[in-house]
């Protein structure tokens, strides 16, 4: 049973088809990499899965559940969580709060005992606190923690914005180029924090444009292109398909 | 019969008006994401230029009006430059994008009383009235229409034809009607995000402004005419859907024929029919008739 | 309930403390100290003003900006007024009647207007903050534009007659402590962090699971309700209500007192300018005519040149909420603006 299965999915804005009958499966704890020539859908797909978007066609389900409908915030309680191509984060804010934020859906305690600030509300805030430490202690930016975000270099931007979508505890994390703008050694360190968060029992979608990186880190590897799903496979099978080839010989000479 | 072509015509000269006032406020939002609160002291300025035109140099009225479009539009231009253009600056990249929506609004609100309490200070409150440059009433068929209600139909529709060659014709007006708040598109097409904001701006109060001045000569020229008339201006604006053209053509004319036939009939509550039928509306489409989401 | 009595941002500190426990000592004693009643009743007119200015910062730090803030003072007014002229039951009723009547109209204004967010929102809450003035001036039950008169005083309550200003003034400033009470309790809990994120990024905000329009609504109905109370509270202190009173300029007014404050300040930011707009008019004998250019103008110039307001001038914060620019606010600000 897929964690995540995609069946026909299609997005028309107006004339432009940016996913075109779309069908995939994301199983469970596997890395999969989305790779595709700019313009080819695969941000809009994320949009798809994460609801920030409506299909035209098709479904999307979801650990069983067909997630037709539901708005983002409810998508992200079900356990899927994002980053976005560009730093998305509070920036004016410290990245402690940032992730702090990002725990919003541990809240237990019922609104008014926070608001009273009895003492379970504060246990919990608490015990999240900690949650953060510890989220900042594993992608290895606790010493940044009370840096305001807007101040942050670019490498540290992305990774943070991972730490915040990984305080939703998802089941399911989709990674939009998180890589764009590191060097080698940000995008090595930041490939090793992907494997240990698959570790943790994440199942993790990502779209990058570092094919080096692709390679090493995915399982499977969906290809898109002019939002048509044209290859799906091994590492290895995808690198030596000829359409695949052709799809980015093709936009390069363009 | 006579009635109610009577009160088509009312309906339709009033939504014309509405239209332009409107058509004005969405050109800066789409460009600027400005909300104009202080579109309604243009308006009563844009009339007062023609009062002054008119009367004191007795420039006809062709003249008079196009007077009113330039010097309210120059008016937008410096308010602009003066006023926005800082706060955008201002505006470091860290900024939700919202603060820059929510302080130029804030700020055009201070420059709504500012620019109205100036006026009053300066005009003083006597009302100006200019006799009547179209008292006629037009026979068409059986039919008695006052000239002055067609004249502004016809007027108004002739600056929206203008306006349309202008959006769709030139290359700062296609920039205009495609920028996003990015700017990105507009510097695409060679032309600087500031010349943009500023023409939409001008533009936009120029609108205005010419509102005023077709209004001028039919009604008479009062201070409270922009505080009156902005209101009027949004509720078409949201009904309509903010951001959107055809939605805002579509909101004045409807909102201008219901208030037509709803003064007839039921009187001040018309206004508050109005109201309702908007709430309602937005209640099952929050966009508005047409409106897409600006946010 | 553990009490912060501090603003937003929690500086920490003891010295904060008491010099909040010697600002409501003064406060208290202020009646005793001052003999004259028209200085009293700008102390009055200080404190609903500081009120309702905190209601526009609580819509404010959910991202929201409304021009309607006297929508629901004039609800509470009316509904307070027209219950005790009209069925003759004491004030003492009438204000928490008022006010249910307040939080549940909210509620549902709310319903429609919290789906939209950004120009729209702010062109609704203009659009209903009319609708309500027209309202009750086209309708003659509601006392239409000339208003409701005689509106009675509350009734003598444990022996406290409501003669003169004084008990006005300590009644006013209960409400206004409990207010700020509630409304830090909110500001530091987990809702004041979840109505920054939607302020900051409500993109962001969703993909964590917020559920934007609910925190907008609750923002909404908890911003209208202190309204709604000192409505109440005003009908039956000047015991007289016209619809002008809450019309438009009133909500521009509310809108003010926190831009001249500091809006990052979200309680001491209203407190400041309204006690500013308050007294300082006074005290320069700004006239009648004169006082909607100052406003408008005071608008535009803080907005244009300093954001922060008085506040942000004052304490150029370390934390850089400030709206001048974020980046590096340890530099002054005269250097940032000469510099761009």
């Amino acid at each position: 049973m897929a964690l995540l299965e995609i069946r026909g999915l299609t997005k028309n804005f107006s004339g432009l088809t940016a996913v075109n009958d779309v069908s995939m499966d994301i199983l469970e704890f596997e890395i999969l990499g989305l790779i595709g020539p700019n313009g080819a859908g695969k941000t809009t797909l994320f949009n798809l899965i994460s609801g920030y978007i409506r299909p035209t066609q098709g479904r999307i389900v979801f650990n069983e559940e067909d997630l037709a409908g539901l708005r983002a915030d409810e998508i992200a309680c079900r356990g899927i969580a994002r980053t976005f191509q560009a730093s998305t984060l509070f920036m004016q804010e410290t990245l402690f709060n940032n992730v702090f934020t990002g725990f919003h859906l541990s809240y237990k305690q019922a609104g008014w005992k926070a608001l009273f600030h009895t003492a379970g509300a504060n246990k919990e805030e608490a015990g999240i606190k900690k949650s953060v430490i510890e989220i900042l202690d594993f992608m290895g930016l606790t010493d940044l923690q009370n840096e305001l975000c807007v101040n942050l270099p670019h490498g540290h931007q992305r990774t943070a914005g991972v730490c915040v979508a990984l305080a939703t505890k998802p089941k399911l994390l989709l990674l939009d180029e998180p890589m764009t703008g590191m060097n080698p050694s940000e995008t090595l360190h930041m490939t090793s924090l992907i494997r240990k968060i698959r570790e943790r029992g994440v199942a993790i979608v990502i779209v990058e444009h570092d094919m080096k990186a692709i390679m090493d880190l995915c399982d499977r590897i969906v290809v898109l292109n002019y939002g048509n799903k044209i290859a799906e496979g091994l590492p290895q099978d995808v690198k030596e398909n000829k359409e695949v080839i052709e799809a980015y010989l093709g936009k390069e000479e363009n | 019969m006579e009635l109610f072509a009577q009160l088509i015509v009312n309906g339709l000269a009033l939504g014309m008006l509405y239209l332009l006032i409107v058509l004005g406020m969405d050109i800066i939002m789409r460009a600027t994401k400005i909300l104009n609160f202080a579109h309604g002291q243009i308006y009563m300025l844009g009339a007062f230029a023609f009062y002054f035109v008119y009367s004191q140099f007795g420039l006809g009225f062709i003249l008079s009006l196009i007077a009113a479009g330039l010097l309210t539009g120059l008016l937008g231009l410096l308010l602009y430059l003066g006023v926005f253009h800082t706060i955008q600056k201002r505006m470091a990249s860290g900024m939700p994008f919202s603060y820059r929506l929510l302080m130029s609004a804030m700020a055009s609100v201070g420059l709504m009383m500012t620019l109205q309490q100036a006026a009053v200070l300066t005009f003083g409150s006597k009302e100006r009235g200019i006799p009547n440059v179209f008292p006629q009433l037009l026979t068409i068929g059986k039919v008695q229409l006052p000239l002055a209600r067609l004249m502004i139909i016809a007027v108004s529709l002739a600056i929206c034809l203008g306006l349309y060659l202008l959006m769709y014709k030139t290359k700062i007006g296609k920039a205009m009607r495609a920028v996003s708040y990015d700017a990105e598109i507009a510097s695409l097409q060679g032309i600087s995000p500031t010349r943009l904001f500023c023409v939409s701006f001008a533009v936009g109060c120029g609108l205005a402004g010419l509102a005023g001045g077709i209004v001028a000569p039919v009604f008479s020229v009062t201070l409270d005419m922009g505080t009156g008339i902005i209101f009027m201006a949004f509720l078409v604006m949201v009904l309509g859907g903010m951001g959107s053209y055809k939605g805002a053509v579509i909101g004045a004319i409807l909102t201008g024929l219901l208030l037509s036939f709803g003064y007839q009939f039921i009187g001040g509550l018309g206004q508050l029919a109005v109201f309702i039928i908007v709430i309602v509306v937005l209640t099952f489409r929050p966009g508005g008739i047409l409106g897409k989401a600006l946010d | 309930m553990v009490k912060h009595l501090t603003k937003a941002r929690e500086k920490g500190g003891r010295s904060k403390h008491s010099l909040i426990g010697v600002a409501i000592v003064v406060l208290i004693l202020i009646p005793f100290v001052i003999e004259s009643p028209y200085t009293i009743h700008l102390f009055i007119m200080a404190f609903v003003a500081v009120i309702l200015g905190m209601t526009f910062t609580m819509l404010f730090s959910s991202g929201q900006i409304s021009l309607g803030g006297a929508a629901p003072f004039a609800i509470g007014a009316y509904a307070s007024a027209l219950l005790t002229l009209n069925f003759k039951i004491s004030f003492w009723l009438a204000l928490p009647a008022a006010t249910i009547i307040t939080g549940i109209l909210a509620l549902g204004i709310g319903w429609v207007l919290c789906r939209h967010a950004g120009a729209a929102f702010v062109v609704l809450t203009m659009v209903f903050g009319l609708v309500i003035v027209q309202t009750v001036g086209q309708v003659e039950e509601f006392g239409g534009w000339g208003g409701l008169t005689s509106i009675p005083r509350p009734d003598t309550i444990a022996n406290i007659e409501f003669v003169g200003k004084t008990p006005y003034y300590y009644l006013i400033l209960f409400v206004l402590l409990i207010v700020i009470l509630i409304y830090n309790a909110f500001y530091t809990s987990r809702f004041g962090r979840i109505l920054r994120a939607i302020k900051l990024s409500p993109h962001l905000a969703q993909s964590l699971g917020i559920n934007l329009f609910r925190y907008r609504l609750m923002a909404f109905v908890v911003a209208a309700i202190p309204a709604g109370i000192v409505g109440s509270f005003y009908a039956h202190y000047a015991r007289a209500i016209v619809p002008d009173t809450f019309g438009g300029w009133a909500s521009i007014r509310i809108q003010l007192y926190p831009v001249l404050g500091g809006l990052d300040y979200y309680i001491l930011g209203p407190a400041v300018g309204a006690i500013i707009m308050t007294f300082v008019p006074e005290y320069l004998r700004i006239t009648k005519e004169v006082e909607p250019i100052i406003t408008g103008l005071l608008l535009l110039l803080i907005i244009v040149f300093f954001p922060g307001g008085v506040l942000g001038v004052i304490f150029r914060s370390g934390r850089a909420m400030s709206l001048s620019g974020g980046i590096n606010k340890t530099r002054s600000w005269l250097i940032k603006k000469i510099s761009g």
